[in-house]
C-alpha cells in the first residue's frame, strides 16, 4: 500500500541551529501517530512541516505520489489537511461560523454547509451552541469547536499540536472519545503532538520520538512502550524507573547483568563489558509475601516498601531491593498483603521483561 | 460572517464613488486658463462687495475667480512668489515697493473709504467727534485708556501703527495697549467687552453694531484715508501666471458697470455706502 | 451664554429651512472628508496589515515613525502640500491648488497614518497562530489577511472613526490648500473660523454645532456596524 504522506530530507535551522533533521518519515491511511519528545525536540516544527505552514531550508512533501510545491500547490495540499492547535483561536463570530469558514473557503453550497457543520457540532455534542458567540465559550467548549471546525473539512491528514493541553482530565477524555469516533468513520490519518501518555495510547497506533531534532525511535507504540529507547521514551510510556548497569555475561541471548550489587537476568544482545540501561515496566514486577526463588522468575529478590501512591484503582508502590524499582498492583492486593511503608517482602520479573538498550 | 473574499464590500463602494465624483467633477471644473486667482484682504472678503461684484464679472467673461482672503502680509508675500494672478490691497507704501521691485504693473486705484475710532459710549479720554485722529490717540495714550490693537500686519494695523507713529507716541509694552492678533470682528468683541478704544474699517464695524457696546467716535479725517488699488502681476516676472484673466479683472473693476456697484454697496444693508469708487465717470 | 442659545436657534433653523449654502458647505465637507478616510483607509489597513503580519528589517523603526506621524500637525502636511502644488512647485503644472482634490490629498495625508498606527497595533493584538490557523483550514495568503482583519474589526472600526474625526474637523491644512472659496472649497470647519473672524458669532456657532450633528451622525453608524459584531451571548 503506498504511503499519504512522506516526507523527505527535511532540514530546519534557525541560524546555526538545526531545528528538525529528518531524513524520511511516511505515514499510511488510517494511520495515528504520536510525536513525543522533551521541550524543544521539534515536535511543533515537525508538524509544522507536515502541514506545509513551516518554510522548509531543504527538503521535500509528498502528498501520495505528488510533490507540494510542484504537482500539489501548497494551497491545495492545505485544503486536504488541517490543524488544531492548544489554543482554540477560534474567530469573533458564531460557532456556527467558525465551523463553516474553512467550507465557505471551499466554495460549497450552503445547504451543504449548513448540513456539514451541524452534523459534525452533532459529534461533538455541542450542536446547541450552533448560535453562540465564539467569545463567551469554556476551554472544552471551545476546543469541541476548533476540533469540528477541522474535521468539517473531512481532511486526509488532521495534525494536532497539544491540543488537549490546557483542558481538565474529564473533558479532555469525553473530547478524546468523541475525536476518536470521528477520526475512525472517515479514517483520517492522525498526527497528535503530545506529552500525555494517556492520550497518546487513546489516539494512537503508531509512535515517532524526537530529540534535538532527530527521530530517535519511531514503530507502534505497544512495542515502543515494551521497548524505549531512551530514557525519555521510557518515561513517556510509563517506566519512571531507569536502571543502570553492566553485561557481566551472555550465554546465546540470555544476560546477567550487574545493576548496583546485585545480578539480574535479561534478554538481549549485548556483550559482557557492554554499559546497558534497563527499563522494567512497572506492571510486570510482582509482589509477593512468600520467597518464591525456587519456582519460577528467574529475578526473585527480597525488598523493602520505600512509598507507596494511589493512583485511583490502582497503587504505584516503590521498593529498595539494593536497586529502586517500581511495581503496580490493584487496590485489594494492597489491601490483602497489607502493603505499607517499610514492609518487607519479594519482588519478581522474568528476564524477557527487562528491556536492555545499550549506553 | 459572508462569502464576499474582496477588500471592497458594497456599501463603501458606493460612498467612494459617489465622493470621488463629487469632488472631481467640482475639480474638473478647473480649466486652467478659466481660473483666476485674486488675492486680497480679509477686510475686503469681509465687507461682502466681492460677493456682489465677482458673480457679475464671472457671468460676463466665463472666468471662475477665487478669492484668496488673507492678511496683507501674506497677500503681498503670494504676490511676491507669482501665486496669484491679481491683487486688492490697501497698503500704499507696500504697494509702491511691489511697483519699484517689477513684481507688480498697472497699479489702479479703485475705490477708497475711511477707518473709525470707536470706543465706548462713556468715552474716558474724550476724543469724541475730534476732527484729527492723531490726536485722539494723543488723547487716548495720555490717558492710559485701553486701546485694543489687532497687532497682526494687517492693512488696518499697518495704518494704526502709522497714526501712532505720526502722533510721535509708543505703544511698546504699555499696560493700556493690548493686541489680539485677531481678525477685525474678533478684535471689535474684545473692545465691546473691555470697554476699549480701536480703529476698524467702518462696514465690519457697521455689520456687528448690533452686538456691540461701541460708537464711532472719529470719523472721517485725513490720516484715517484708506485707499484701495488693484495690482495685476508682472507677467514677465511671473510667464505662469494668467495674465489675461488679471487683467481682465481688473479692467472690470475700473468699468462703469463696477464703479457703479461699489457706489451704490452698503446702501440696502446699513443704509449708507461702505466705498467711494474712484474711477467713476472717467 | 444666550449666545449659545441663539446659536443653536439659528442652526435649527439652517436645518429645517435646507438653507441652501449651509447645506452645500456640507455636503461638501462631507464629500471630501469622507473620500479622504475612504483612501486613507484602503491604503491604511492594507498598509498597516501588512506591516503587522511580516516580520521585516527595520520593522520596529518603520512602526515609530508610523505612530510619530498619527500626532503630525495638520497645518504642517497643509504647508507641505501648498508648496508641492504652487505653481512654482513641482507639482503646480497639475494645477490642483485651491481645488476640493487639494484638500483630499491634504487629509489622506493627515489620516492614512492615524488609521495606519492604529491598525498595526490592532493587528500585532491577535494571537500570534491565528493566521497560521486559517492557513491550515485552507485560506489563500490574501484571505487569512481579511480574516485578521474581520477578526480586528472593533479596533479598526475605532480606526476610520479616528481617522474621519481627525480630518472633518481638521481646518488649517484645509484652507492652506483649499483657499476657503465660496462654493468651491468652503467647508463648515473653514467656514466657521470666517464667521468668527468677521464677528458672526450666531452663524458660526450654528456652523459649528451642524458640523458637530453631522460626526455624531457618521459616528454613531460606524458604531452601529462595529457593535453588530457582538453576536447574542
Amino acid at each position: 500500500m503506498s504511503a499519504l504522506i512522506t516526507i523527505k530530507d527535511i532540514l530546519v535551522k534557525k541560524g546555526v541551529r538545526i531545528i528538525l533533521d529528518v531524513p524520511y518519515l511516511s505515514a499510511q491511511r488510517g494511520e495515528s501517530f504520536a510525536i513525543v519528545g522533551p521541550n524543544g525536540a521539534g515536535k511543533t516544527t515537525l508538524l509544522m512541516c507536515l502541514s506545509c505552514l513551516e518554510r522548509l531550508a531543504r527538503g521535500s512533501l509528498f502528498l501520495r505520489e505528488q510533490q507540494v510545491g510542484k504537482e500539489l500547490s501548497n494551497l491545495d495540499f492545505r485544503k486536504k489537511t488541517a490543524v488544531v492547535f492548544q489554543q482554540s483561536l477560534l474567530f469573533n463570530t458564531s460557532v456556527f461560523d467558525n465551523v463553516a469558514y474553512g467550507l465557505r473557503l471551499r466554495n460549497l453550497s450552503k445547504q451543504e454547509i449548513a448540513s456539514r457543520v451541524m452534523d459534525y457540532l452533532g459529534y461533538f455534542n455541542i450542536g446547541d451552541l450552533a448560535k453562540r458567540s465564539a467569545r463567551t465559550l469554556s476551554g472544552g467548549e471551545a476546543q469541541r469547536v476548533a476540533l469540528a471546525r477541522a474535521l468539517v473539512l473531512e481532511p486526509e491528514v488532521l495534525l494536532l499540536d497539544e491540543p488537549f493541553a490546557s483542558l481538565d482530565a474529564p473533558t479532555s477524555e469525553k473530547i478524546i472519545t468523541e475525536l476518536k469516533s470521528t477520526v475512525k468513520k472517515t479514517s483520517t490519518t492522525l498526527f497528535l503532538v503530545t506529552h500525555n501518555r494517556l492520550e497518546a495510547l487513546q489516539l494512537a497506533n503508531k509512535l515517532i520520538a524526537l530529540e534535538n531534532g532527530r527521530i530517535v525511535q519511531e514503530g507502534f507504540l505497544i512495542d515502543v512502550f515494551q521497548k524505549p529507547a531512551n530514557d525519555f521514551v521510557a518515561s513517556f510510556a510509563g517506566i519512571d524507573v531507569v536502571l543502570r548497569g553492566e553485561v557481566m555475561e551472555n550465554h546465546d541471548g540470555l544476560l546477567g547483568v550487574k545493576i548496583a550489587n546485585k545480578r539480574i537476568e535479561a534478554v538481549g544482545p549485548f556483550d559482557s563489558g557492554r554499559r546497558v540501561a534497563a527499563f522494567i515496566r512497572p506492571e510486570n514486577v510482582v509482589l509477593s509475601i512468600a520467597d518464591l526463588s525456587h519456582i519460577s522468575a528467574k529475578n526473585h529478590f527480597p525488598a523493602k516498601i520505600i512509598d507507596t501512591v494511589p493512583f485511583g484503582h490502582y497503587h504505584k508502590v516503590t521498593l529498595d531491593c539494593g536497586f529502586v524499582i517500581n511495581s503496580v498492583v490493584t487496590n485489594s492486593t494492597v489491601t490483602e498483603l497489607g502493603l505499607a511503608i517499610g514492609k518487607d517482602i519479594f519482588v519478581s520479573f522474568k528476564a524477557t521483561a527487562v528491556h536492555l538498550v545499550a549506553e | 460572517m459572508n462569502k464576499r473574499k474582496g477588500f471592497f464590500p458594497l456599501l463603501p463602494l458606493a460612498i467612494f464613488v459617489f465622493c470621488f465624483w463629487g469632488v472631481f467633477s467640482a475639480s474638473a471644473a478647473d480649466a486652467q486658463q478659466k481660473n483666476i486667482i485674486l488675492t486680497t484682504t480679509t477686510s475686503v472678503q469681509d465687507s461682502g462687495l466681492l460677493d456682489e461684484l465677482i458673480p457679475v464679472f464671472e457671468k460676463k467673461t466665463g472666468y471662475f475667480v477665487k478669492i484668496i482672503a488673507v492678511g496683507s502680509g501674506q497677500a503681498m508675500a503670494m504676490g511676491r512668489r507669482g501665486e496669484a494672478d491679481v491683487l486688492i490691497v490697501h497698503s500704499p507704501k507696500a504697494e509702491a515697493d511691489f511697483l519699484k521691485e517689477g513684481l507688480g504693473i498697472n497699479r489702479r486705484l479703485v475705490m477708497h473709504n475711511y477707518f473709525v475710532v470707536v470706543g465706548p459710549s462713556s468715552d474716558p479720554a474724550q476724543i469724541k467727534n475730534m476732527k484729527s485722529a492723531r490726536e485722539a490717540f494723543q488723547k487716548i495714550a495720555s490717558g492710559n485708556s485701553l486701546f485694543v490693537s489687532r497687532g497682526d500686519n494687517s492693512g488696518t494695523h499697518s495704518l494704526e501703527k502709522k497714526i501712532w507713529g505720526l502722533a510721535s507716541l509708543k505703544t511698546e509694552g504699555k499696560r493700556w495697549y493690548q493686541e489680539t492678533g485677531l481678525g477685525m470682528g474678533q478684535t471689535l468683541g474684545v473692545a465691546s467687552e473691555k470697554g476699549g478704544y480701536t480703529l476698524t474699517d467702518k462696514a465690519t464695524y457697521l455689520y456687528m453694531k448690533h452686538n456691540l457696546r461701541l460708537e464711532i467716535l472719529v470719523g472721517e479725517s485725513e490720516e484715517l484715508y484708506n485707499p484701495y488699488s488693484v495690482i495685476e502681476l508682472n507677467s514677465e516676472r511671473f510667464p505662469k501666471i494668467n495674465a489675461a484673466g488679471g487683467k481682465a479683472f481688473a479692467d472690470f473693476l475700473l468699468s462703469e458697470q463696477a464703479q457703479k456697484i461699489i457706489a451704490n454697496y452698503g446702501v440696502k444693508r446699513v443704509g449708507e455706502s461702505l466705498f467711494f469708487p474712484d474711477a467713476l465717470g472717467k | 451664554m444666550d449666545l449659545l442659545i441663539s446659536g443653536f436657534r439659528e442652526a435649527i433653523r439652517l436645518i429645517f429651512s435646507f438653507d441652501s449654502e449651509v447645506f452645500s458647505i456640507t455636503l461638501l465637507s462631507l464629500k471630501i472628508s469622507g473620500l479622504a478616510t475612504l483612501l486613507s483607509v484602503f491604503i491604511g489597513i492594507s498598509l498597516g496589515a501588512a506591516i503587522g503580519i511580516t516580520q521585516f528589517w527595520g520593522r520596529r523603526a518603520i512602526i515609530s515613525v508610523v505612530n510619530t506621524c498619527m500626532g503630525f500637525p495638520p497645518v504642517v502636511i497643509g504647508l507641505f502640500v501648498t508648496i508641492f502644488l504652487w505653481r512654482s512647485g513641482p507639482f503646480g503644472f497639475l494645477g490642483l491648488l485651491y481645488t476640493p482634490t487639494a484638500i483630499v490629498i491634504a487629509q489622506t495625508i493627515i489620516a492614512t497614518p492615524i488609521v495606519m498606527g492604529i491598525t498595526v497595533a490592532a493587528i500585532n493584538q491577535l494571537p500570534e497562530k491565528l493566521r497560521l490557523q486559517a492557513l491550515a483550514l485552507g485560506a489563500t495568503r490574501l484571505q487569512t489577511v481579511w480574516a485578521l482583519i474581520k477578526e480586528a474589526r472593533l479596533p479598526l472600526l475605532a480606526a476610520i472613526m479616528a481617522g474621519f474625526g481627525g480630518v472633518i474637523s481638521e481646518i488649517g491644512a484645509s484652507i492652506m490648500v483649499g483657499g476657503n472659496i465660496k462654493g468651491h472649497t468652503r467647508v463648515l470647519t473653514t467656514a466657521t473660523a470666517m464667521e468668527t473672524s468677521r464677528g458672526n458669532f450666531e452663524l458660526a456657532i450654528a456652523l459649528g454645532i451642524i458640523l458637530l450633528l453631522l460626526m455624531l451622525l457618521v459616528n454613531t453608524i460606524l458604531t452601529s456596524i462595529q457593535m453588530k459584531g457582538q453576536t447574542q451571548r
